[in-house]
């Protein structure tokens, strides 16, 4: 397998399968979205104790989901890049931080737009919604720990550092803000806290979230294959390339 | 109209239009500014990369010509 | 010289220097005790409300006052070249920024987790309460030391770092000042506290293993 893997670990050849990776995925993925976002907003029923205000779980979870896995994915690839010195993994970093940082936008506010006609507040502390606004928080520490360099190399490899330790951190931080959450328990929240969901209204929910990984993933190879160009500025393929 | 009786009845969502519409509106509008920005650093990049390109080109010709003078 | 001399000189060093440069030592507690005079301003003199707030309010501002002093850490060392020299050295990374972690624990956090002494006068906090404060904060000040060693050690030869430490440190913070929070609304309704205590005391001898070894990474990708 690893022989099979070598080759990309060359940034042409990385270059090349990340853009085609992009041309492939994207339209799939936008194609995925649209379809899981009307089936969700036109085809499902809707839910009899919130009404039609539930259609908004169809971008709510999987943008939720998907913060806490590109973290993961990012602590993951910094952790290969500082263990194995591979330059590649340290730019796929980079390029995942803001995507990462926009979804986990979108589930904040989201939230907030939810919360208000069934909670009846903006924003409530309650455990999820906080260390989801932590999370924001550390992927703008990364991107602005990367920014704060003149020398882009050593901004994506102290980024990479510090996404191993928000790796390492983000269990702690979640389950202490869940502690934390029991300790100061609010009153009726918890009534809409796991909503056991009916097949019709999962399935449009299923394929949104598979539709945003791919999202997820052809972006980033877009992003990356950037990266590599900046990186590579004075190799011949890229000279060759930009023609 | 799905679920919904008519179009209408489809923008109203039953009286929570405006978190509905909302929500995916700044999504799509959050998702877009993501896409336009990576393009343009992308652009940016390019750009930069055939500036270095061409200065360096012209450098070369520089010292050629002064090779010949 | 043997690692544990090694150690022991570098200790020395720094506490040599600290005593040339006493200003220094005394700016974060100034920030520290203005950080404290601004709550009873902007909330008002009732005594009631301030002992209840009174632990909140000592994180907080030592926490700040933290943030002041970390970028010295090694901002000084690195542009006079003695970082270089050091890791140039052949002893291991983790054990030049472990000395150099606790010489400053006890350069500067030790006397701001004193300095919350001053809450007891001035906030009307009870002593007992206060006592549980102190060991909150020192545990929680190793932590805070360990995972700004981190952060000065990634911004150190950045220009526009100073912005940027804050980002990095606080929300790595948060579960520290949960339980420390923790503790003390246990002991403030005369429960017992030790639990949070002992999982504060846990994250920080974790930070103190794990830290100086991410920290040494980081400075020797600044140093090149």
């Amino acid at each position: 397998m690893f022989k099979w893997l070598h080759p990309y670990a060359k940034p042409e050849k990385a270059y090349l399968l990340s853009l085609s990776v992009f041309k492939y995925l994207m339209p799939l993925s936008i194609i995925g979205l649209f379809a899981g976002c009307l089936w969700g907003l036109m085809f499902a029923p809707a839910d009899y104790q919130q009404g039609d205000s539930f259609r908004i779980i169809y971008i709510h979870v999987p943008t939720a989901i998907w913060s806490m896995g590109v973290y993961m994915s990012m602590g993951i690839a910094g952790f290969c890049a500082l263990v194995w010195q591979i330059r590649l993994m340290e730019l796929s970093v980079i390029a995942m931080a803001p995507i990462g940082a926009v979804f986990t936008a979108v589930a904040l506010f989201t939230g907030a737009l939810w919360g208000k006609p069934m909670w009846g507040t903006w924003w409530v502390w309650d455990a999820r919604l906080t260390s989801e606004l932590i999370l924001l928080f550390l992927y703008l520490g990364v991107f602005a720990l990367f920014h704060s360099f003149d020398d882009k190399r050593y901004g994506a490899k102290a980024a990479c550092i510090l996404a191993v330790i928000g790796m390492v951190n983000v269990p702690i931080i979640h389950y202490s803000v869940e502690w934390w959450n029991t300790l100061h328990q609010g009153a009726s929240i918890t009534k809409f806290d796991k909503p056991s969901i009916a097949g019709e209204m999962l399935w449009p929910l299923l394929v949104n979230i598979f539709s945003l990984m791919l999202f997820f993933i052809a972006l980033t190879a877009y992003r990356f294959s950037t990266e590599v160009l900046r990186n590579e500025s004075h190799r011949k393929w890229v000279l060759e390339l930009t023609k | 109209m799905g679920v919904f009786e008519s179009f209408s009845d489809f923008l109203n969502m039953n009286g929570y239009a405006f978190y509905v519409w909302m929500s995916y509106g700044l999504t799509l509008l959050l998702i877009v500014v993501l896409l336009i920005w990576s393009k343009n650093q992308r652009k940016q990049v390019i750009k930069e990369i055939k500036q270095q390109e061409s200065v360096k080109q012209a450098r070369k010709q520089h010292s050629q010509s002064e090779m010949s003078l | 010289m043997s690692y544990s001399h090694f150690f022991y000189q570098m200790i020395k060093r720094d506490f040599q220097l600290a005593k040339t440069q006493k200003h220094e030592l005394g700016l974060p507690i100034l920030f520290f005790i203005l950080v404290l005079i601004l709550f009873p301003i902007a909330l008002g003199p009732e005594a009631g409300l301030l002992a209840r707030l009174a632990p909140s309010i000592g994180w907080i501002a030592v926490i700040l006052a933290t943030l002041i002093a970390l970028p010295r850490m090694f901002a000084e060392d690195y542009e006079n070249g003695w970082l270089e020299q050091l890791f140039l050295s052949g002893y291991p990374g983790g054990l030049i920024v472990t000395a150099r972690v606790i010489s400053f624990w006890f350069l500067y956090c030790l006397p701001l987790v004193l300095s919350s002494f001053l809450l007891v006068p001035f906030f009307s906090f009870e002593l007992k309460l206060w006592w549980v404060l102190l060991q909150t904060l020192l545990c929680g000040s190793i932590l805070m030391t360990c995972l700004g060693s981190v952060a000065s050690a990634l911004l150190v030869s950045s220009r526009k770092g100073s912005g940027v430490m804050a980002l990095l440190i606080v929300p790595l913070l948060i579960p520290a000042l949960i339980f420390a929070s923790a503790a003390q609304d246990a002991a403030s309704l005369s429960l017992p506290y030790t639990s949070p205590i002992l999982i504060l005391f846990a994250l920080a001898v974790f930070a103190l293993t794990v830290a100086p070894l991410a920290t040494a990474q980081a400075l020797k990708l600044n140093l090149g």
